[in-house]
């Protein structure tokens, strides 16, 4: 749950999971809605994986991932975006993993 | 590309160890039924008809119960040429369906042969809708899971549809868990005012959860794709449709039962707070052309002067059944010692 919270603390994330809504989407059109680099997005889809927020599966070259969320985190992540709610949680084992990746 | 096995995914083929774990366990369930069935039988209500019947109660339930969990996913699933993925959902959702049958029946017999189950029966609605709520949730997370999603020709070929749909699906079970939950408390409180089990185990709140459940079950009716057009597609989705509907109407026997068990159990066994009377002339006739045309009749203990009386019938319009048939041995309080009323049960 720790995961999950942390993941869901960032807006960024949070806005992929809700264009993943919509459907599935590839990597790369995912990171067209961003100003980011390809890094920083792919850390972002790191965090998100960890946290089984979304699976990726590949497809020729291009990564494409599905939303993989319960009720209850699809709960959680509207409230956060709802109220723009930007916790800071503390990094647990992982040491600073990628909740101050984006810029 | 097929919603059930994405190339890359690994299928998680779970069926054969749960197969026979179902299997057995349907098995040791259905005797334990009707073990137990066997024991109190004397004690059951009769009915005057199959379905109010004891042998309706207690061996028909088992039996669908029995054939619906270890058949029914297998068929469809060969049917329709699926590669069956349950990640382990249906085993656990088997598991609750046969432990809360099992209680409902425990409960039923405690009830028929007298024991106190008032404030037991009143909670029974929650354990299912603690159940819809845990399924909803997670239904996200099994993607891949066959029994509890919703089959339709567009949701089943496009991954976008079959996605959408269930996630719309597991907010429908999750809203009508948190309704019969929520609704529990107002039925018991109502029922205490009551000091009746019949007339507080029916709620709004149930019937809405129960609706939005059966909502859910059938949430796929937008359609976001159409494969098919022209008649063959209507055909092909009738039978479709009949066929969801008619999974869809076993998945609410098991979850409404709850409804039907509340009420049979009231009806049986409504622990009154009164003790319990014998009649003061027991299977009186009244007539001659039948064995079933027998009264008993309970009067005050002083009978000094008339009293009014009251004659309560049995259903059956005089052609079926007789005063056996009447829901509740225990009914009222009994007359008082001096009237002023006595009661007749035809």
């Amino acid at each position: 749950m720790r995961d999950v919270y942390r993941a869901l603390s960032d807006p960024t994330r949070r806005a992929i999971i809700s264009l993943l809504r919509k459907g599935d989407l590839s990597a790369g059109d995912l990171a067209g809605h961003f100003p980011f680099s390809k890094p920083t997005m792919s850390q972002h889809f790191t965090v998100l994986k960890e946290a089984r927020l979304i699976e990726g599966r590949r497809d020729g070259t291009t990564i494409i991932y599905t939303l993989n969320v319960s009720v209850l985190e699809d709960a959680l992540s509207h409230l956060l975006d709802a109220f723009n709610l930007n916790p800071k949680v503390k990094n647990s084992k992982k040491g600073a993993h990628a909740s101050n990746v984006s810029p | 590309m097929h919603p059930m096995s994405p190339p890359d995914r690994p299928v998680i083929r779970t069926w054969t160890a749960p197969a026979r774990f179902i299997f057995v366990s349907c098995l040791l369930f259905v005797g334990l039924l009707l073990a137990g069935s066997w024991w109190a039988w004397r004690h059951l209500p009769v009915g005057h008809d199959f379905y109010f019947g004891r042998g309706f109660l207690l061996v028909v339930p088992a039996i669908v119960a029995f054939i619906s969990l270890t058949a029914l996913p297998k068929s469809e699933c060969v049917r329709s040429r699926w590669k069956f993925s349950s990640r382990g959902l249906l085993p656990v959702c088997s598991c609750f369906f046969l432990l809360y049958a099992a209680g409902s029946h425990v409960l039923l017999i405690l009830a028929a042969i007298g024991r106190p189950v008032h404030a037991t029966v009143q909670w029974m609605l929650v354990p299912v809708g603690l159940f819809n709520i845990g399924l909803g949730n997670s239904l996200g997370k099994c993607r891949d899971d066959f029994f509890f999603r919703i089959r339709t020709p567009w949701t089943v070929r496009s991954v976008l549809a079959w996605n959408r749909t269930n996630r719309l699906e597991a907010w429908l079970y999750v809203g009508s868990g948190l309704i019969i939950v929520g609704g529990a408390h107002r039925r018991v409180r109502a029922s205490a005012g009551h000091r009746h089990l019949g007339a507080g185990s029916r709620s709004d709140g149930d019937v809405l959860g129960l609706f939005l459940f059966a909502v859910a079950r059938r949430s796929g009716s937008g359609g976001f794709q159409r494969v098919r057009t022209g008649v063959a597609a209507m055909k092909d989705q009738i039978r479709r449709w009949c066929r969801a509907a008619g999974l869809a109407s076993v998945v609410m026997w098991f979850v409404s039962p709850a409804g039907r068990s509340v009420a049979v159990a009231a009806s049986v066994g409504a622990t009154p707070p009164w003790p319990r009377i014998e009649p003061t002339y027991r299977d009186v006739a009244y007539a001659q052309k039948s064995p079933a045309e027998k009264l008993d009749l309970y009067l005050p203990e002083t009978r000094s002067h008339p009293v009014p009386l009251v004659i309560w019938i049995h259903g059956g319009a005089f052609m079926v059944g007789d005063k056996r048939s009447m829901p509740r041995r225990d009914f009222g309080p009994p007359p008082p010692p001096r009237g002023p009323y006595g009661i007749s049960r035809v």
